[in-house]
């Protein structure tokens, strides 16, 4: 039924299981996949993409310089100022987790909006395939 | 045009290096308009001394992508458990790798199953 060439390490049962814990411990415990901290660090190009012209209103430019022109080029076709101020307001969620991510990626081919996760289309299989980890992995989410 | 800055949901950090390196930056190459909206940027933004990690000295080695400004920048926002907010994908993508060699959980999206099962939760 299910045919995957790199296979070495892996059975089949073991991946399914190991998405369903996943995915038990993403909806019991969904704040170990979210910062739960009220601040945010800013890099220095956080900063300058802040108050940058380019970023303010200055991107419909053709610059003589090419890099600068494709830069203005994706500012136009995605606005950075509005992601930041989403960001720092709060109300997009960084990702804490690579799992939240792929998680999230999988929901989104998903048509019907929902956090279904098709299975048919996708498997998740961490690099180290070790069930003691995991359960520390677990119990961690339950007791921190 | 100075728009007023209302992010009233998080509280905004930057180190040290971080602050004095926008400043000469700022100092350097910035208009009127964007000079304006430093000032006021920083006076929203709460400048907190260098401090790495220990996480950050234990699992990251300098090089390549990995400078050490970056590592200051990124181990302080560690320190004070706060993400980071950064175009920096060099450094985000090598520290990644750099991490993810040693045995940790991480889950990957590798391939694809052709089957008709499906999971609802």
């Amino acid at each position: 039924m299910c045919q995957y060439e790199n296979s070495r390490n892996v059975s089949f049962k073991f991946v399914i299981l190991y998405l369903d814990e996943a995915w038990i411990a993403y909806y019991c415990f969904p704040f170990f996949f979210f910062s739960s901290s009220n601040t945010l660090n800013l890099d220095v190009t956080a900063l300058i993409a802040y108050i940058s012209d380019l970023t303010n209103g200055g991107a419909n430019y053709t610059f003589q310089e090419p890099i600068l022109s494709q830069q203005a080029e994706w500012e136009r076709s995605h606005p950075t100022k509005p992601i930041l101020e989403e960001l720092f307001k709060g109300n997009i969620q960084e990702s804490t987790s690579r799992l939240r991510i792929n998680l999230e990626t999988a929901a989104n081919h998903d048509k019907s909006g929902t956090m279904a996760l098709l299975v048919e289309n996708y498997y998740m299989v961490p690099y180290e395939l070790n069930r003691d980890l995991l359960y520390v992995y677990l119990l961690s989410c339950v007791y921190l | 045009m100075i728009e007023v800055l209302n992010f009233s949901g998080k509280e905004l950090i930057c180190s040290e290096t971080a602050a004095q390196s926008f400043q000469s930056i700022i100092d350097m190459l910035a208009g009127p308009g964007e000079l304006a909206r430093s000032k006021e940027l920083m006076e929203r933004v709460r400048v907190v001394p260098d401090n790495i990690s220990e996480r950050t000295k234990k699992l990251l080695t300098q090089g390549g992508k990995i400078k050490e400004r970056s590592m200051i920048i990124f181990g302080t926002g560690d320190f004070m458990k706060a993400p980071t907010v950064t175009a920096n994908r060099g450094f985000v993508l090598s520290a990644h790798n750099q991490v993810s060699c040693r045995p940790q959980i991480i889950v990957t999206l590798i391939k694809k199953i052709h089957g008709p099962t499906i999971a609802f939760l």
